[in-house]
Order: C-alpha cells, then structure tokens, then sequence
C-alpha cells in the first residue's frame, strides 16, 4: 500500500513498537515516518505527505494537543488523518482533541489488531 | 471506583505487558518472592486534579532487558539497562499510569497524568497508603505502588 504514516512519540522504544505493530499489519518501512513531539511532526510534514499521524499527548517540546492545533491552522494540511495514541482519560482534553478533527482515540495498553483496524478503516485501505 | 485494590493494579500491569510487549506476567507467590532477583531500576509518574498521587514501577535487571527486548523485537543482548531498558519502563510506568487514572477517574474523568520519570531507590515508597504488587514476570521481578497524595481521597470526584 502506498500511504504514508507518521508515529508521535516521545518514547522512542514505544515508536519502535507501534512501528513494529504496523509493519507486521503490512505497511512498507519506508512509508512509515517517526517524530519525538509535535515540532518534530510538523517540521517532518513540510517535507512529506502524511496520511495518518498517530499522536501521543503528552509530550515536552509541543504537546499532542498544541500540535493538533497547529495543523488545523495549515489548510493544505486538513485532511491528514489524526488518531489519539494515548493513556490519557481526562475527558475535557479527548473533547478537545476531538473538537480539533481527531477521528480516533486509541488507549495504550492496545490490541494491535485495533491499530490494524483503524488503519484500514480510516485510509480505507486494505493491508 | 472507590475499592481500587492490590488485583486490579497487578491485572493492569498485567494488561499492560501482555499487550505492548506479549510479556506474560503472574502476582508472584508470596513464599517464592526471595527468589526472584530484587529490583534495581525505579520510575514513577505522578497525577492531578480533583484527587492526586503517583504510581511506581520498579523492575529487576532481568525484567529490563527483557521487556525492552521484546518492545524492540531484538536480542537481549542487543539492549542495554540504561537505554533502552529505563525507556521501556518508562513507557510502561506511563501506560499503567494511564490505566490507574482512568479507573480512578471513570468515565467523566478529570485528572491530569504528567510524564515518566527516574527516581532513585530511596524513593519508592516501603510502605504507607496505597497498594502495593509484585509480579513474576516470566521469572523477573516486576513490583507496583500506587500512592495517593497524602489525605487524598481515593475516588475522584
């Protein structure tokens, strides 16, 4: 499949996990992009087209939620695909995140045939 | 939920490892503890709003490397304590975290969890308020403390 996915982690050892969960699924190496926090992601997608970015929240430097809020200020950029990687519960912030065009909210500990699903669901492709 | 106990934390850790890193885990029998080597690495992440605490996580070396090892999808020897192995512990001091605040807030929840940190051994809590486990974790040492802020009331408003 040729889309493009972006990992949002502060943890590099999560980053490599999710990225081996999403290889597994069937998505080429190549097509799959990391970035520590959010300034790393947006500096990462002047450069390349991301179709899905998978954000955690909390994070230093910028924050899941301060990023979410830059890309939504970047129209050309509006119809990346943003889930919610996260171990957050704090009800206020999700609605937020949703009210900034979050599609999905994924809750770590997570099935890897979750993150498969949401993948082909919301790409609608078929890996 | 105002009846958090010793199972519930064991079971989310429990949780945790099996489904980010296939590790499987047990609660350790209590008359077979001295056998498992002791823990040496130490992290917490602490939590806020209308109730607040902290939860520990500590681990054997063993348990380090092998969590981190299973994370990576790379030999043992591949992974060093430090590195990756305080990083891998970190992340699930993070996702434990996230899953003792969620029960602790419920569905309307309004705390706040902050980032996973290294503490030193001193640190963890002996003893005090809270609930404490530890698990065999494919023969390693994996122990948890929650601990509410000191007068904390342990179910959010």
């Amino acid at each position: 499949m040729s889309c493009n996915l972006l990992i949002v982690d502060d943890s590099p050892i999560l980053r490599a996990a999710i990225k081996k969960v999403v290889k597994l699924a069937g998505l080429e190496e190549d097509r799959i992009f990391e970035a520590g926090n959010g300034k790393e992601a947006l500096e990462l997608m002047s450069t390349i087209w991301v179709d899905m970015v998978l954000l955690d929240l909390n994070m230093p430097v910028m924050n899941g939620e301060e990023f979410a809020q830059e890309l939504r200020k970047q129209p050309e950029l509006e119809d990346v695909a943003v889930v919610v990687v996260s171990t957050e519960s704090n009800e206020d912030r999700l609605n937020r995140m949703r009210e900034l065009g979050v599609i999905e909210v994924l809750h770590k500990p997570f099935e890897p045939e979750d993150l498969r699903k949401i993948i082909v669901n919301n790409l609608g492709v078929k890996l | 939920m105002s009846d958090f106990n010793q199972d519930m934390l064991g079971d989310m850790a429990i949780e945790a490892l099996e489904r980010t890193a296939f590790v499987s885990a047990e609660p350790a029998d209590s008359e077979f503890l001295d056998e498992l080597d002791q823990s040496e690495w130490y992290t917490r992440i602490k939590y806020s709003g209308p109730v607040s605490g902290a939860v520990y996580l500590a681990g054997s070396p063993g348990f380090m490397l092998g969590l981190a090892s299973s994370l990576l999808g790379v030999e043992i020897e591949d992974v060093a304590i430090e590195k990756e192995g305080l990083d891998a512990l970190r992340e699930l001091t993070n996702i434990v975290g996230g899953s003792v605040v969620s029960a602790l807030g419920g569905d309307r929840c309004k705390l706040s969890l902050g980032l996973p940190e290294v503490v030193e051994a001193g640190e963890f809590p002996s003893g005090g308020p809270g609930e404490h486990c530890v698990l065999d974790a494919e023969g390693e040492r994996l122990e948890i403390f929650w601990q509410p802020a000191e007068g904390a009331n342990a179910k959010a408003a």
